[in-house]
């Protein structure tokens, strides 16, 4: 599989109204079939940078783009290729599941059928078909984290931006789910996540970046970055 | 913008707004001619007193003018119902961090604010339609509908009005955070524009002088007295829809 980039942050800053720089001159680039992790502390600059890939937050300076098209100037066609899973899965409550799916394929425009063929293959994989028809509100958080998997995946993105996406989740869904990051980047997608789990990125990830104050210490290969030593030292060292 | 518009109407159904307003309207559709047909058995009930007092009432002669009496006074008060149910539609979505899911999925905002203004006004539409509706079937069977002229118009621009303070509603929604301060500020419009139709020489030309449906029945009103106000309610209406697109563009969700 040839690699392209997908992702390329350009000398992205963020500056907020106290003059705060939230990130400060981040430059990364995401090629397909990544898988990326993204971390740092509390506070470092990771939901701030993430939040601006996925076009939510505004940013000073510097340039994102997504397949060649900038974030800025071509949103909607980025969201197109992107999918975003955060946190905190703050969905339609008074929806089912069901209904829920449904409405994400109408806004992606999917077909009837492939979006029930992708529907029922994801949620037999996350154990959740049998619940798609109670409403979001009898969710619990995992099962509301696995719904937003889903609805994020529908559309078959280029590139999946996922903020903390194991947080919620059992040990057997949080394992499938890496499965399912495995495979879909086997076909070329990238992944881009943030996580303070340091054993879960050093398992799963190809590249590493390290953000500290809104500044990237260090990035690259898993192995650039250890030399051989286990991911924590060298976070630990930064 | 379809799929969005869909799943805020599954919304307002699920939620029982639609459900509460369409019984409120409904209500108050009914109590239009209901007040009307009362009226003669009231005063019958209070003539003792009133004598009492030594004042005589003669005979009351209801009539279809009545009943429309009635629905232009009661037409405020389904209309304030309805700002109440709708002043979550935004800040609700902020608080729950539910608009970031869809913003992030390709809706651009511009889509998001139209499909909630459009919801909105259908909402509206459909009420006041519901609301005309039975207030006409009643007062036509009891009474027929002679001596009303110009009904369509009057009717027409109250549903104007409504339009405009939804658009109030939906600006307000774009700028503030909570529902506290969408319905002050609506509320503040609302009773502004009430208050500048004492004052003589704009009275004509605000919007809420499309609230005087009525003077086109009792007063010899004809609809080219209109003009000013319905034009000055259009610029309006399209103000209040532009400046809201482009605060909710740049707002944090």
């Amino acid at each position: 599989m040839e690699k392209k980039p997908i992702l390329e942050i350009k000398g992205y800053s963020k500056t907020y109204g106290e003059g705060k720089k939230a990130a400060d001159n981040v430059t990364l680039t995401i090629e397909s079939g990544d898988i990326y992790g993204f971390i740092g502390h509390n506070g470092a600059g990771k939901s701030t940078t993430i939040r601006a890939v996925v076009g939510v937050l505004d940013f000073n300076e510097g340039e994102i783009l997504i397949d060649g098209h900038s974030v800025k100037k071509d949103p909607i066609e980025c969201k197109k290729i992107t999918a975003y899973i955060p946190d905190n899965p703050d969905l339609y409550e008074n929806l089912t599941g069901m209904q829920y799916l449904d409405f994400i394929s109408d806004v992606f425009e999917i077909s009837k059928e492939d979006r029930k063929e992708r529907i029922d293959h994801y949620a037999e994989r996350l154990e959740i078909a049998d619940a798609l028809g109670d409403l979001i509100s009898s969710y619990s958080h995992g099962m509301k984290q696995k719904l937003a998997i889903i609805s994020a995946l529908i559309h078959e993105p280029k590139l999946i931006v996922m903020d903390e996406p194991f947080v919620g989740l059992d040990p057997k869904a949080s394992f499938i789910l890496k499965q399912i990051m495995h495979e879909l980047c086997e076909k070329g997608t990238a992944i881009f996540f943030s996580t303070h789990v340091l054993d879960v990125a050093e398992k799963l990830c190809n590249k590493v970046a390290i953000i500290k104050q809104g500044k990237i210490i260090t990035s690259g290969t898993m192995d650039e970055l250890t030399h051989g030593a286990s991911l924590e030292e060298a976070f630990l060292e930064t | 913008m379809t799929a969005f518009i869909k799943k805020e109407c599954m919304e307002l159904t699920r939620t029982g707004k639609l459900l509460i307003l369409g019984i409120i309207f409904i209500f108050f559709g009914i109590l239009n001619p209901a007040m009307a047909k009362l009226t003669p058995w009231l005063y019958e009930m209070l003539s003792d007193q009133f004598a009492d007092q030594g004042l005589v009432i003669g005979e009351v002669t209801v009539t279809a003018l009545t009943s429309w009496t009635q629905f232009f006074k009661n037409a405020p008060m389904v209309l304030i119902v309805a700002i109440l149910l709708f002043s979550g539609l935004f800040t609700n979505e902020y608080h729950k961090g539910t608009l970031v899911q869809i913003v992030t999925k390709g809706l651009s905002r511009n889509k998001i604010f139209i499909s909630k203004l459009f919801t909105v006004y259908g909402a509206w539409t459909l009420l006041y339609l519901v609301y005309t509706g039975i207030t006409l079937c009643y007062t036509v069977y009891f009474w027929g509908n002679d001596g009303v002229t110009n009904l369509a118009f009057g009717i027409f621009m109250y549903w104007l009005f409504g339009i405009f303070t939804m658009s109030s509603l939906v600006l307000f929604s774009a700028l503030c955070n909570n529902s506290g301060q969408v319905l002050l500020g609506t509320g503040i419009i609302f009773f502004a524009f009430i208050l500048l139709s004492y004052i003589p020489s704009i009275k004509n030309i605000i919007p809420s002088r499309l609230m005087d449906g009525l003077t086109l029945s009792t007063e010899g009103a004809v609809p080219s007295d209109f003009t000013e106000a319905l034009i000055c309610t259009f610029i309006l209406i399209a103000f209040c829809d532009i400046i809201g697109v482009l605060v909710f563009n740049r707002r944090k969700l």
